[in-house]
């Protein structure tokens, strides 16, 4: 994975998720939509470790998936482990966060 | 999946602010301007409907009243055939249910006087307070605030001269006119307009923030009073001509004045805007004589007040401080006889036109409000005035409080 890519990848179970690249070089791995209103979050953009969502500019730090630049949720962020140069993710104990109705 | 609550954030008014989403109805706990008080004359009756709530209203030796126009008995609306029978009271011409304007208790029944509902039932009542020759109506269930607490600055103040000179029903959502209430890059809309002629005014059709935050560069307002925000013009990178490319063919987009040549009549980074909950704006000073920018000394205030999920009253008055009353009549002649139809037919006819014509998109079933937008770094006001909202009012608006 490259910086400021972010890719899109369907879980195991059924939701999907994105892969980006942090600063430190770490992959991390998130919750697809958007906590505001499940805009896909790959369509956002990657700049200096923060995503900013396409829809309203709701912002992100990848590094941990806190809200910034003032954005008051957060998205979830799922345990991976690397194996073979595979990124594994477990999504059994992450719920992603939706504020939307 | 399920739902993650923020957890409501309670005022001191113990309300629970409604997202901005949700708030198809407007925020309820506010006072909202209604009418003019020339449009509500002693002995008849008129109706409003606001935020979803249909009032019946009447002036009464000089006080004007309203309750909720639908008898208590089976539901007759008062206002489809009033009855009047005394000048403070209204009577049901369905069966005889007879209610007093002034709080809305029932004060009789023809074919049951002594009934024990008499004196029990009751109307909903609405404050109403007439300020600056406009009539304002409280949507709420608290004690109401100070009405300047819901209006944009200094509307009261005792020597800032009202002439309240438009109202209209516009087909849109409230908050479409809201979110682009003085949003910097809709003057695209106005590139054309006549008071643009009027003044021979050079005006930006786009302007280019400068930072990258878009929540940056504004002035909040979540002290005591009113709650808002303020934009100040003249931050931003004004643009006159944009030019593009499109397989081979070129566009160009030039303001209908040029800059370079033409001074124009307005200063724009003598102007500020303040967007105040729940959806007042005031911008100025403004209305300058053509070529003398100093002369500008009018206040523009308008409101998009919500009718239901797809109209708002779009309400427009001028302002200007005066130090005696020749001076207010001769402002009061001034607006009704030259800003009156400049600044509503040759400018903000337009913000009409936009918004009735984004209200497919923002009413579409099946998405939230705003869902289908692509906000960018420019959309710092409309993102800005959503947080500032969802903030500081007092509750979402259910019709009648959820009440029957």
């Amino acid at each position: 994975m490259l910086a400021e890519e972010i890719r899109e990848c369907l879980l195991s179970d059924g939701t999907k998720a994105i892969a980006v690249r942090d600063s430190d070089g770490n992959v991390k791995v998130f919750q697809g939509m958007c906590p505001h209103q499940r805009r896909a979050l790959a369509e956002g953009d990657l700049y200096d470790d923060v995503l900013t969502c396409s829809a309203h500019m709701w912002s992100f730090d990848v590094r941990t998936g806190e809200g910034a630049h003032g954005t008051e949720a957060h998205i979830a962020q799922y345990p991976t482990k690397i194996e073979d140069g595979q990124v594994l993710v477990d999504p059994s104990l992450v719920e992603p966060v939706a504020l939307w109705k | 999946m399920t739902a993650v609550s923020e957890g409501p954030r309670q005022d001191t008014a113990g309300t629970t602010p409604a997202r901005y989403e949700d708030a198809a109805l407007g925020f309820r706990n506010h006072w909202y301007p209604a009418m003019f008080s020339s449009d509500v004359r002693e002995t008849e009756f008129k109706t409003l409907r606001i935020l979803g709530e249909d009032i019946l209203l009447k002036r009464v030796d000089g006080t004007v009243y309203g309750v909720r126009d639908e008898c208590l008995h089976r539901g007759f609306q008062f206002s489809a055939k009033p009855e009047c029978f005394t000048k403070n009271t209204v009577t049901c011409w369905f069966h005889g249910f007879t209610y007093s304007l002034a709080d809305g208790r029932l004060v009789g029944i023809p074919s049951d006087p002594d009934s024990r509902l008499v004196g029990k039932l009751k109307l909903r009542s609405y404050p109403i307070q007439e300020r600056k020759g406009m009539l304002f109506v409280f949507i709420g269930d608290i004690e109401p605030p100070p009405l300047e607490d819901d209006l944009p600055p200094e509307f009261l103040a005792d020597d800032m001269h009202i002439v309240p000179f438009h109202s209209q029903e516009v087909a849109s959502n409230w908050r479409i006119a809201a979110d682009s209430a003085s949003e910097l890059n809709h003057t695209f809309i106005h590139r054309s307009d006549a008071l643009l002629q009027y003044w021979r005014q050079p005006l930006p059709f786009a302007e280019i923030p400068r930072g990258n935050n878009p929540y940056e560069g504004w002035i909040l307002h979540e002290g005591p009073g009113f709650k808002g925000f303020t934009d100040a013009f003249g931050d931003a990178i004004p643009v006159f001509e944009f030019k593009f490319e499109c397989d081979g063919e070129i566009g160009v987009i030039r303001s209908a004045f040029d800059p370079r040549t033409e001074g124009g009549s307005v200063n724009f980074r003598e102007m500020q805007a303040t967007l105040t909950l729940p959806c007042g704006l005031r911008i100025g000073p403004w209305g300058p004589n053509p070529g003398d920018p100093t002369s500008a000394d009018y206040w523009h205030y308008e409101w998009y007040v919500p009718i239901d999920e797809t109209h708002h009253r779009y309400i427009i008055a001028w302002g200007r401080k005066v130090a005696d009353a020749e001076e207010a009549l001769r402002a009061e002649h001034d607006v009704r006889t030259r800003w009156s139809y400049l600044e509503y037919e040759g400018f903000n006819a337009s913000d009409i036109t936009a918004n009735e014509a984004s209200q497919r998109a923002y009413g579409e079933p099946g998405y939230e409000f705003g869902e289908k937008e692509n906000l960018s770094r420019v959309d710092g006001y409309v993102l800005t005035w959503r947080r500032i909202a969802a903030k500081h009012n007092r509750g979402l608006q259910v019709p009648y409080g959820g009440k029957r």
